[in-house]
């Protein structure tokens, strides 16, 4: 259950258009700044697998410049030993 | 009441903690669905942070009895609402699967649960059995500078004023020992002078051995800004090897280890040589004094030492320092002629005002005090110092080194104020604590080393160990921990999770962690900040400070232990205050303290000391200038030191320096930090960093197993090659947060005989090649 948040840079000008895109990305909460010119980017997928696919979606979108992350959570139980 | 499922509170946190940094990092930047005062159901208060020396001011999200999110509080000068990477996941360190919940007592070589009060009633007991059968002295508390200023204050009553033994240390004689005997050395006063702000009015920057960017991240983003603000800031950065702060500093120098004694010196010889004194100040404000030379590496069981000061002259220092030529310096050292020069160029340069800063690279030394005064002694002869922006600055590592350890004097020669060999300074404990001044006695007993060494030896029978892991981080493990499991001692922890420490602990005391119970701790800059109670610790675990009492009670000590449950910590504030009472010290009331985002000391007449000895500044300096008052002179002193080697060094038989240290993401040895789950997956296990030469010509590569070999004991460990620190050639570097790899099986227990902390970034080690990972 990987939950992580992000500061998403947008292109030069590109900061609607970036926030639309993001919205149709499934497993993104989208929360732009008044102007557009940052958004904050939650993301919660079910696992690594779909957490890699969504990583492959916001790497192909033309209109993010960056992307940096805040806080992470990976949801996995460590293993006994690792306690 | 809003209920939240464990996921949404953790999406929450998530949004939260991006929209704070987003404030943070872009000033002006508005998200106006998030600008209303509180989440709905999510209630904010003050603390500092958990973790490091900075003392990072943080606002704590709480909702339906957890604490669920963290954000850096705005409102405090530290930190200005950043928080690092720790300090925005502190919260998940109390909700490890395996907290201690429960009190556990060893019975057939197997801890067992029992009720908490059991547990505290057989502790007791066996303090009074050893204490019948073996005197005073065969008991002892180590403690921390994790401990609160409460936890310190309580423990120090009760063992020195109440059962009447010097046996109390904390974990500070590992990382702020020669700190200390640095400043009273030099001043006789303990803590910098300057404050944070220096940062603000600084152009220059000079770390000593110090990887500030991941030791004191938020500290160093300030300075980063400064830069960023002013082009004519320069960041200067002296280390043993390279890493994330060399590469972001405008110089990188690397020295060889021990060799920044020489350096000082070096520098200070240049600054001689090339007329860049401040004669008047230190005509005016500064004495020159020697003390021995050849002073030992504290490796004897019975080691000791007894400083003797003679009065020196300024003739006398510039000869010393003139044997420190640049040529001799960069054959010791390693450093160019040119970068010495440069370095006493910034020293010496009148528009620039100079910021020193360092901590465990100059600390944990075996001459730590020497160096201590050598950096200072730069900023004496420049008269560097005292002013915004001019100020050596030494940081502390743990968030109450400072609040607990030195300032209530939990060690074994301290009291709150002063030392126990001066009857002035016993006599006021006495009263206050209103205890015989017969009963403190006059005569430290163990420092650390000294004191696992006494229980090894069998001369310490009971210690109780808390808030720290000593299983973990004393030097020349082996030794030490063989020690605590011998027949006849019996081992007391108070921890909040399972720890090496406890593995060999024949009680173990659940704790309250940080919110979980009131309190307060001291930062590097003299700034004591307070915090409530926010969420109810789990089971019966119980604050320290409480535990101390409830055992203190049992001992029969009820009347020096009165305070009531609900208003303990603030009747302990207020009777501990009472030492500080005079302009030198005075610390905030316990009111203020709740409503502020910290206060520094020494607080007088309603305002804050930013710079001490400066009459500009400090109501306690007399006349119009500098008042160095914490000397009998008034005048703060120059040391005349010089360069000796350390106790071990490379050889045919064991070629490599071994240093060790932390990463940002884990605090100390792990036990929080590798609970927390995004941590423990950035770094989750130790590693050995060695030069990309000596790699290629043991034809070793990125993440292959090596063993380490020194003459105390080995350890296996994976490889980083030009991973976040790169050592120089005939360098490696461990960090020591992984209860797993315990480095500390191989470092040395050599100490600096004046401070008597140990030295943890030199000795030799052999790296042996064993197979691929």
């Amino acid at each position: 259950m990987p939950v992580f948040s992000y500061l998403a840079h947008p292109k030069p000008g590109q900061g609607r258009p970036l926030a639309d895109r993001l919205r149709e990305v499934p497993g993104c909460e989208v929360v732009p700044s008044e102007g557009y010119e940052l958004i904050v980017l939650v993301t919660e997928t079910e696992d690594d697998s779909e957490e890699k696919l969504l990583h492959d979606r916001l790497n192909s979108l033309d209109d993010l410049e960056s992307l940096a992350m805040v806080y992470g959570h990976d949801g996995r139980e460590l293993p006994e030993d690792q306690l | 009441m809003t209920t939240y499922t464990r996921r949404e509170f953790i999406k929450r946190a998530a949004l939260q903690s991006a929209v704070v940094a987003a404030g943070v990092s872009f000033p002006g930047i508005v998200f106006p669905a998030q600008q209303s005062a509180n989440i709905s159901g999510v209630e904010w208060k003050k603390a500092p942070c958990r973790f490091c020396g900075v003392g990072c001011g943080l606002l704590v999200g709480l909702s339906g009895g957890r604490a669920v999110a963290v954000k850096g509080d705005p409102a405090s000068p530290v930190n200005r609402g950043l928080a690092c990477v720790k300090g925005y996941h502190v919260v998940q360190a109390l909700y490890g699967r395996d907290r201690l919940t429960q009190a556990l007592v060893r019975k057939n070589g197997k801890l067992v649960p029992v009720p908490i009060g059991e547990a505290l009633e057989l502790v007791a007991a066996k303090m009074k059995e050893t204490i019948a059968k073996n005197g005073k002295d065969a008991v002892a508390i180590y403690g921390s500078g994790q401990w609160t200023i409460p936890d310190g204050y309580v423990a120090l009553k009760l063992f020195k004023g109440a059962i009447g033994t010097n046996n109390v240390e904390a974990n500070a004689r590992l990382c702020m020992a020669s700190a200390v005997t640095g400043f009273i050395s030099g001043f006789g006063l303990d803590e910098p002078m300057g404050c944070y702000e220096d940062i603000d009015h600084a152009n220059t920057f000079v770390l000593w051995g110090n990887n500030m960017a991941e030791m004191h991240p938020v500290l160093f983003s300030r300075i980063l800004a400064r830069r960023r603000d002013d082009p004519n800031v320069k960041i200067i950065d002296l280390a043993t090897r390279t890493t994330r702060t060399s590469r972001m500093a405008d110089h990188s120098i690397l020295f060889a280890p021990q060799t920044d004694l020489a350096i000082a010196n070096g520098v200070a010889n240049l600054l001689i040589r090339g007329g860049k004194l401040d004669r008047d100040f230190i005509a005016k404000h500064c004495s020159f004094k020697q003390g021995k030379f050849d002073i030992g590496y504290g490796l004897e069981e019975r080691f000791k030492f007894k400083e003797k000061v003679t009065d020196s002259s300024f003739a006398a220092y510039k000869a010393l320092v003139a044997e420190y030529s640049p040529a001799s310096v960069a054959r010791l050292s390693g450093v160019s002629p040119q970068d010495l020069s440069y370095l006493a160029s910034l020293y010496g340069d009148p528009n620039r005002k100079v910021m020193s800063l360092w901590c465990m690279g100059a600390n944990q030394h075996t001459r730590g005090t020497w160096i201590n005064n050598l950096i200072y002694n730069l900023h004496l002869l420049t008269g560097k110092i005292s002013s915004p922006g001019n100020s050596p600055f030494s940081l502390t590592g743990q968030p109450s080194a400072c609040g607990t350890v030195r300032e209530v004097g939990t060690l074994t020669h301290k009291l709150p104020k002063g030392v126990v060999t001066n009857k002035a300074h016993r006599e006021l404990a006495a009263k206050i604590w209103n205890v015989p001044v017969e009963r403190i006695p006059a005569k430290p007993t163990h420092h650390t080393v000294d004191m696992f060494r006494a229980l090894d030896r069998g001369d310490i029978r009971f210690v109780w160990i808390q808030v720290t892991n000593p299983m973990v981080t004393m030097p020349k493990l082996n030794r030490y921990r063989a020690g605590a499991k011998k027949d006849g001692r019996f081992v007391v922890v108070s921890e909040i999770y399972p720890t090496p420490t406890t593995d060999v602990a024949d009680v173990v005391l659940p704790s309250a962690m940080w919110i979980e119970r009131e309190g307060m701790f001291g930062n590097s800059e003299r700034r004591t900040q307070h915090w409530e109670k926010m969420v109810e610790p789990p089971g019966e675990a119980m604050s320290d400070t409480w535990q101390l009492i409830e055992v203190a009670r049992r001992l029969g000590y009820e009347k020096l232990f009165p305070w009531p449950r609900e208003t303990h910590i603030r009747d302990i504030w207020n009777e501990y205050t009472r030492f500080h009472d005079n302009p030198k010290h005075r610390m905030a009331p316990y009111e203020l303290l709740r409503e502020r985002p910290g206060v520094r000391w020494p607080f007088v007449n309603g305002k804050e000391t930013r710079w001490r000895y400066n009459a500009k500044y400090d109501p306690a300096a007399k006349g119009t200038s500098f008042d160095f008052y914490g000397k009998p002179d008034g005048r703060a002193w120059i040391w005349l030191r010089r360069y000796e080697p350390p106790p071990e060094m490379p050889d045919g038989e064991y070629p490599y320096w071994l240093n060790t240290g932390r990463v940002i993401e884990h605090w100390h040895t792990g036990s929080m930090t590798r609970r927390i789950p995004i941590l423990h997956r950035a770094v989750p296990a130790a590693y050995v960093e060695i030069n990309a030469e000596d790699a290629r010509k043991l034809a070793i590569v990125n993440g292959e197993n090596v063993r380490l070999v020194s003459r105390r004991g080995k350890i296996e460990l994976p490889v980083a090659i030009d991973q976040r620190g790169s050592p120089p050639p005939g360098q490696v570097f461990v960090p020591f947060f992984d209860e797993a790899k315990l480095i500390n099986e191989l470092t040395l227990d050599a100490y600096c005989p004046i401070s008597k902390q140990p030295d943890y970034k030199k000795c030799a080690v052999r790296v042996e090649k064993i197979s691929r990972a």
